[in-house]
């Protein structure tokens, strides 16, 4: 909120800055040529101001009021000394392009910049000094203030200092900036540049202008100023204002017309994170609040929402739809009311205009459905293994362990009869088929060939335990089975197509595919 | 819609031949402007005629599609006030202030609507205002003009008084309102096309450079005429650089739209009829559009940075599903946060680049509006990436499981049963008496062995632990369920079975029963107890909780509580003590 106040303040004052120089040109007290290059100042003035104070209003830790400070160093160029007040802005104003400029980030170092605030201030601090001084020893007027001739010689002082100072902070500033441009990578030099170039163009010709219009030190004793130059030094005044317009401008591009988010603490903020919603924007962009996006899903013949579930095509004789392809991709279907028919051109715009959007919704919708597949593979997985988990216990309590009950009941007092022994005979082979039936041990010891007799193993290598296991229960669904290992590919070539949903499911767990009747497996799992 | 169009057109027709009027009369009847009057008049003429012809246009090809009404209002508007400039009626100010506080909103209306002529509700709402304040401003400021008005319009019942400061200040603002709106309308359209992706620029592009030269002739003529006009040469009957500008602005700007409107629509990928209310678009290459990451790297210049997404609790995840190593010291990852702070995006990048925070701003403007959706692509990658991890060990769990009880049965009760029976065979044979005893209590250790092999086995989902296996229920279930965890417990543990089966059991009912859209696991093991909380947001208004859970609990000696208010979801709190196990 203070800083708010101080940027409207600061605009305020500008203002009347820029009425002082409309004065000043309507009285004809400077010539009509500045006067007019002074309207035109007024002018940078005035965006200056209003951007500075956009900026402030914003987010008031920006550089909004350095922006609006470097905008009133503008009018003194032209309105000079004619005008006591605008000299006592310019004298207070003056080191605000270099503060502007060292305070973008890459350019200076926190200790130079803090060294360079102090420095600042002893040039605001002579600047005012030497109003003060001026204005006690001559008892008011301003008009020849900058004029070297006598006043007092504290006020001379003043002014020599904040020159001094002020020539410091300039000097140090073009140096800081055109190293920041030299030592920055090529990507950095685009956000440096619009800041850097009027910059280093303002200390230059702030620097030339100070030499050459107060570089004479027998100024201020009172003795008439050399000419160290041919060309009138104000021309470098002017030249310098229209170079810390150009540094508003460069800030203001990067500040207000450039699309850029905010750094903050946890990062960079960004309000708006979403894409542009297909259905809502075709809704509005087609005038049909029906309008439907249906995605293809992994066969052809399904069609999936944003979100992979699977849907219909809302069809019907008041509907119209148009597939959006590319490069021989379905990539959407949009159905809409189908009097635009009448008016293709309406639709063509707008797919037109949505078209990415379009593309990165398909993206999304497939890995949606993707998920979708996988998550439902799990859960059968998990749903196949404690079937047959408890399966495979229900088979081991109804047979062998009742079995065993029953048998040793069937035992009595005296010696053990045939009968029990034939029993105990079946239930050893009862067990021995139950553990058969999980998993041969030939197939842990010696590979496929080995637990697959009556098919035909074509290789003798040895795989991961998922792969060999699947390749066993898939060979065991037709017993002239064919295995082969070509390409990385372990190839079963079944009989029929594989049926078995548990077994379809470990082979697509596994990276693998099903082709007809040819099961192919990756060998490295 | 028919009526419509045939009013339009014969009202063009009728603005062509006002037009055509006007110009034999001005143009032979000589007056102050003289020698530029062919310059202007020509210009507004084009300008009329080429906004009702393209918006007309724009309009019959596109009905629906209110661009060509916005172009063609905003010529008919122009046309209105070319005509009433010199329609000698004391209600003629009106009729000018009318038609030129529609102009600007008109084709605000179609450029920054383009290419649907509907700007968004805050777009509309932006160029209504601008329209009422212009329609307020005009007559309020013609209110206090009275007989002096700079401009020489003549006295009309609009005029009341005539008070010459209010007129200037009221000017002012009108100004002001102009100017401001300009320049906002400029940097929209400046941001926009740097916003768009390069797909759709092609579209926007006549569209943009039209606006923007119509707001940039709208900012020029308020500074040069309010600013410098003193200073600026307007001698009568010449094109001055004020005229000149004042020309583009007064009359150029609806054939400036109309121009870039009907250059833009040129750019429009064309649809062919398939079928019955079918048609096919082929978007070519009109679709391709650089990705984040490839945008990132292009603006950064460093072929490694890449746009990454949060992913279990402090990780990342590339656009691919990916996930991003953790100890990569020369890397520095930039979080893009929302309001509440919740990072929803990184820009990963070489620190030894040292980009620009600027930089990285305008990355971040650049991509953000096209993060969501890759966002939600390579979370779904990622997802299902940890899908197929969690199948592939739990069918290495299963296959193990199955390889282990079969080694057992083959190594351990079939032998034995083998033995027996050999054993009893022998017995027969030699008819021992003694022998029975043996025997029974031989059965009754192999029935104990195979009783034994059935409890001591671990579902392959617990292979790995409780947590896995909670996870692995989560991962499956088809809404979003939080897994929160303190401790663990070995699979064998019959703890970690009571509570697995639990969860799967509760997890099940709120998919299929509950209507929730997330779930929260909760689970605490203990020294002495197991805590579980199962949570959803769905409909609630349990009774009871399902008997099997409660029969679990109970074969466990622990409780349970269940919270199941009508509509505000439910909440299982289990309480199981541990007898046997350890914390792990």
């Amino acid at each position: 909120m203070t800083r708010r106040a101080v940027s409207a303040a600061v605009a305020l004052l500008a203002v009347v800055c820029v009425v002082e120089m409309v004065v000043i040109a309507w009285r004809r007290v400077v010539l009509e040529d500045a006067a007019h290059t002074g309207m035109f100042l007024a002018i940078m003035v005035v965006i200056g101001q209003g951007a500075g104070l956009v900026m402030t209003w914003r987010r008031p830790g920006s550089r909004g009021l350095l922006v609006q400070m470097t905008a009133l160093t503008i009018p003194l160029s032209v309105a000079g000394p004619a005008s006591y007040g605008l000299v006592l802005v310019w004298l207070c104003t003056a080191p605000a392009p270099a503060l502007l400029v060292l305070s973008w980030p890459g350019i200076a170092g926190h200790r130079l910049r803090r060294f360079v605030d102090v420095i600042a201030l002893v040039v605001v601090t002579s600047g005012l000094g030497f109003v003060l001084l001026d204005r006690a020893s001559t008892g008011g007027g301003i008009e020849d203030a900058l004029r070297p001739i006598a006043t007092s010689v504290p006020a001379h002082a003043a002014l020599v200092v904040h020159a001094a100072t002020l020539g410091m902070v300039v000097l140090v500033t073009g140096l800081c900036a055109a190293a920041a441009l030299v030592r920055s990578s090529p990507a950095n030099r685009r956000v440096l540049w619009p800041v850097v170039l009027p910059g280093v163009v303002w200390s230059a010709l702030m620097l030339l202008s100070r030499i050459l219009d107060h570089g004479d030190p027998m100024a201020m004793f009172g003795k008439p100023a050399l000419r160290v130059a041919r060309f009138d030094p104000s021309t470098l005044d002017l030249l310098s204002a229209v170079a810390a317009g150009a540094l508003v401008a460069g800030i203001v591009w990067l500040e207000l017309v450039l699309p850029r988010l905010e750094h903050t603490r946890q990062g960079i903020e960004t309000r708006v994170f979403a894409d542009a919603d297909v259905t809502s924007y075709l809704t509005r962009a087609l005038g049909d609040p029906a309008v439907d996006v249906r995605y293809p899903g992994a066969d052809a013949t399904t069609w999936i929402s944003v979100d992979g579930r699977e849907t219909v095509i809302a069809d019907g004789p008041e509907r119209a739809t148009t597939t959006v392809s590319q490069r021989g991709r379905v990539l959407a279907a949009v159905t809409y009311d189908a009097a635009l028919l009448a008016e293709p051109e309406t639709v063509e715009l707008v797919l037109t205009a949505a078209a990415r959007a379009i593309a990165a919704e398909h993206q999304t919708a497939t890995a949606s459905a993707d998920v979708g597949a996988a998550r439902e593979l799990t859960s059968r997985l998990l749903t196949a293994t404690e079937g047959a988990r408890a399966q495979l216990q229900r088979a081991l309590r109804d047979g062998p362990i009742r079995s065993l009950s029953e048998t040793a009941q069937q035992i009595g007092p005296g010696p053990i009869t045939a009968a029990v022994a034939d029993q105990l005979s079946d239930i050893a082979t009862d067990v021995r088929r139950i553990s058969r039936g999980l998993l041969p041990p030939e197939l842990e010891h010696a590979g496929l060939r080995a637990a697959l007799p009556g098919a035909e193993v074509r290789t003798g290598h040895r795989f991961a335990s998922p792969i060999e296991i699947t390749a066993y229960l898939a060979a065991t669904e037709d017993p002239a089975a064919r295995i082969d290992e070509t390409d990385g590919m372990l190839v079963i070539q079944l009989g029929t197509p594989p049926t078995d949903p548990d077994l379809r499911d470990r082979i697509a767990i596994l990276g693998g595919g099903i082709a007809g009747a040819v099961v192919t497996l990756p060998v490295r799992g | 819609m028919l009526g419509l169009a045939a009013g339009a057109v014969v009202l063009t027709a009728a603005d062509v031949w006002f037009e055509r009027q006007n110009f034999a009369r001005r143009f032979g009847s000589g007056n102050q402007w003289a020698g530029a009057e062919w310059c202007y008049f020509g210009a507004a003429w084009l300008s009329v005629i080429s906004g009702q012809l393209v918006g007309l246009w724009l309009w019959w090809r596109a009905p629906r599609n209110p661009t060509g009404r916005w172009l063609w209002l905003a010529g008919g508007a122009l046309g209105l006030f070319v005509w009433a400039d010199y329609w000698r009626s004391p209600w003629a100010p009106v009729v000018v202030g009318l038609a030129v506080c529609a102009i600007r909103p008109a084709l605000a209306m179609a450029v920054l609507g383009w290419p649907t002529g509907r700007p968004s509700a805050r777009g509309r709402r932006w160029i209504i205002g601008y329209g009422v304040a212009s329609v307020v401003l005009t007559f309020v400021t013609a209110l206090f003009s009275g007989d002096r008005t700079p401009d020489g319009w003549p006295a009309s019942p609009l005029h009341l008084w005539a008070n010459t400061g209010v007129f200037l200040v009221l000017l002012g603002v009108g100004t002001w309102v102009t100017l401001l709106g300009a320049i906002a309308a400029a940097v929209v359209l400046v941001r926009r096309r740097l916003n768009v992706p390069p797909a759709a620029r092609r579209l926007l592009t006549p569209v943009v450079i039209g606006g923007v030269f119509i707001a940039g002739s709208d900012i020029v003529t308020v500074l040069l005429s309010e600013v410098a006009s003193p200073f600026l040469s307007t001698r009568s009957g010449q094109v001055s650089v004020l005229g000149a500008v004042n020309l583009t602005q007064n009359y150029g700007q609806v054939a400036v739209a109309a121009v870039a409107l009907f250059i833009a629509r040129t750019h429009r990928i064309r649809s062919m009829p398939v079928g019955m209310r079918r048609t096919h678009l082929d978007l070519g290459v009109v679709g391709d559009d650089r990705s984040p990451t490839e945008t990132l790297r292009s603006l950064l210049r460093d072929p490694t940075a890449s746009v990454v997404y949060p992913w279990a609790g402090d990780g990342w995840i590339r656009s691919d599903g990916a996930v991003v190593a953790a100890d990569r010291s020369d890397r520095v990852i930039t979080p893009l946060v929302d309001d509440a702070g919740d990072r929803m995006a990184g820009l990963d990048v070489d620190g030894s680049r040292a980009p620009h925070p600027l930089l990285l701003e305008v990355a971040a403007a650049d991509i953000t509006a096209r993060l969501s959706n890759e966002r939600a692509t390579a979370l779904a990658r990622a997802r299902r990436s940890e899908l197929m991890a969690l199948q592939q060990s739990l069918l290495r769990a299963t296959d193990e499981a199955r390889r282990r009880l079969e080694r057992n049965l083959h190594d351990g009760a079939q032998q034995r049963l083998v033995g027996v029976a050999l054993a009893a065979r022998l017995a027969v044979r030699s008819g021992s008496i003694e022998a029975a005893d043996d025997l029974r209590g031989e059965l009754a250790a192999t029935s104990d062995e195979l009783v034994s092999l059935i409890e001591s086995d671990v579902p392959p989902v617990l292979a790995d632990g409780l947590v896995r296996a909670v996870i692995t229920v989560a991962a499956t279930a088809a809404i979003p369920v939080k897994v929160e965890s303190f401790g663990d417990l070995e699979g064998s543990d019959p703890l970690a079975q009571a509570a697995w089966f639990i969860i799967a059991e509760a997890v099940t009912n709120i998919v299929k029963h509950a209507g929730a859209t997330n779930a929260r696991i909760r689970f605490r093991v203990d020294a002495d107890q197991i805590e579980l909380g199962i949570i959803d947001d769905g409909c609630g208004g349990m009774d009871e909780t399902p008997r099997t859970i409660r029969d679990r609990v109970t074969d466990g000696h622990g409780s349970v509580q269940l919270t199941s208010p009508a509509g505000h979801g439910t909440e299982i709190q289990v309480h199981l003590p541990r007898l046997v196990g350890a914390l792990r």
